[in-house]
């Protein structure tokens, strides 16, 4: 018997294990303003760069609004009576990808739980 | 509390697999072009594609030694497809799928599942489709946007990447202009056909027309079809384009329109786009994990439940996909531009 079966993951060449690629990315939520800021702190491998980080801020109703770290991301047009999610794709010039997110967000802090794969 | 749970199996077979079939189930809520993509149900995170090129030239003269040359077959790189975990979750409030639904579901009544599996049929396949062909990770959607397209990667990004890599060269691409409108201009559908037919790289047309395939936007397919009829009037020859003929050719290969481009095109470009493909039969080939599903038992692929302290319906469900072209370089590509 096996411990843990792995028969499934013997072709898994990606994951996890992506050294040196440590996504780092902060948000500040103004709620005066309405609006979101995104900053990217990444540590990247070597010679290797951030090619599009795309976000989402998601309202508990169902709606959502895109944007990049390049501008503030206007969240007026959602419901803001309960606190906005996070999500953002953090994309490489190499292709390694992160998705991450921030739930229940506060006035700032840092996204978490990233899922980091190449492809 | 009741759960209706489908396993990650079931859900495969229930809701992906129909979606990709050739004859598609008549009360499927989805159908368009997906069953010409190859379905690939055991893509755990990456795989190679199995080249589905001709092999040919692989004869040799004997000698009279006993060593022998192993050619290699199959082309010399190899592609591969990677699939990416995605989930849909939604609530309902004081809303029912159908009538009725919460006596079923609180009696487990069988028809429970059979009501409302058509409800993801649709929404996962018309999804699975928009991104399959238009997703692009990296886009920044609208927040008016109607159509799921940033999920996953589609074949047009992978058509891009291949195109800007020199795989595909700048001969098999056409540039269709803004402001071309096949509806009022049957010609011009024609001569998108003729030039995309004609920029066949010569290996491409050592296949049968039958294994080749055009597919394009709706309006390029109707306009083709108005070209032949008006053929037909002013030449005077025999018609052979009867009334709600659905199947066109080109010189033998066939026209397949998928209905859901052009309104995509329109919305990600912001005026009307249309899009033409001339490849090979089984070239678009769409991964997932058949036995993926997350859950108390890591197989549960849909899940939906009633939660009474909210008086809320609750849906989740969980799959794998991604998309890769198998030979990109056996492609002609006429598009519009769109970000």
């Amino acid at each position: 018997m096996l411990a843990i079966d792995n028969t499934n993951i013997i072709n898994l060449g990606r994951g996890n294990g992506l050294p040196g690629f440590i996504p780092k990315i902060a948000y500040v939520y103004d709620s005066g303003a309405k609006t979101v800021t995104i900053t990217d702190t990444t540590t990247y491998q070597a010679g290797d760069a951030k090619k599009k980080l795309v976000v989402k801020v998601h309202d508990k109703f169902g709606k959502s609004v895109s944007g990049t770290d390049a501008a503030a991301i206007n969240v007026a047009t959602l419901n803001l009576s309960k606190p906005l999610d996070i999500t953002a794709t953090l994309i490489t010039n190499k292709d390694l990808v992160a998705d991450g997110g921030a739930y229940d967000i506060a006035a700032a802090g840092d996204l978490s739980k990233y899922d980091r794969q190449y492809r | 509390m009741n759960f209706f749970t489908v396993q990650a199996s079931v859900f495969f077979l229930a809701v992906i697999a129909p979606a990709f079939q050739d004859i598609i189930p008549n009360d499927f809520p989805y159908k368009g072009t997906l069953s010409e993509f190859t379905i690939m149900d055991n893509v755990v995170s990456k795989r190679n594609i199995i080249n589905i090129r001709r092999v040919q030239n692989i004869l040799q003269r004997r000698d009279a030694s006993c060593d022998y040359i192993y050619k290699k077959v199959f082309g010399a790189d190899t592609r591969f497809i990677t699939t990416d975990e995605i989930y849909g979750a939604t609530k309902f409030c004081r809303n029912e799928f159908y009538q009725g639904d919460l006596k079923d579901w609180r009696a487990n009544d069988p028809l429970f599942g059979d009501k409302i599996l058509p409800f993801f049929q649709g929404a996962v396949s018309i999804d699975v489709a928009s991104n399959s062909y238009f997703g692009d990770i990296e886009r920044v959607q609208s927040p008016t946007a109607q159509w799921s397209t940033g999920v996953f990667d589609g074949i047009f990004k992978k058509y891009e990447k291949y195109i800007a890599a020199g795989v595909i060269p700048a001969g098999q691409t056409i540039a269709i202009a803004n402001g071309t409108d096949y509806t009022t201009n049957a010609t011009a559908a024609y001569t998108l056909l003729l030039s995309m037919y004609n920029k066949m790289p010569v290996m491409m047309r050592s296949f049968q027309k039958s294994q080749l395939a055009f597919y394009v936007s709706e309006e390029i397919k109707s306009g083709y079809e108005d070209y032949l009829s008006s053929i037909q009037q002013t030449a005077g020859n025999t018609t052979i384009l009867e009334n709600g003929q659905t199947a066109l050719t080109f010189k033998g290969v066939p026209v397949l329109s998928e209905p859901i481009w052009t309104p995509i095109i329109t919305e990600l470009k912001g005026a009307v786009g249309y899009a033409a493909v001339l490849t090979v039969r089984g070239n678009f080939v769409f991964a997932t994990d058949k036995d993926y599903g997350e859950g108390e038992d890591g197989k549960t692929a849909l899940e939906v439940w009633y939660e009474r302290k909210e008086s809320q319906w609750y849906y989740r469900l969980f799959l794998k996909a991604g998309t890769e072209i198998a030979l990109p370089e056996y492609s002609i590509v006429a598009m519009s531009d769109w970000d």
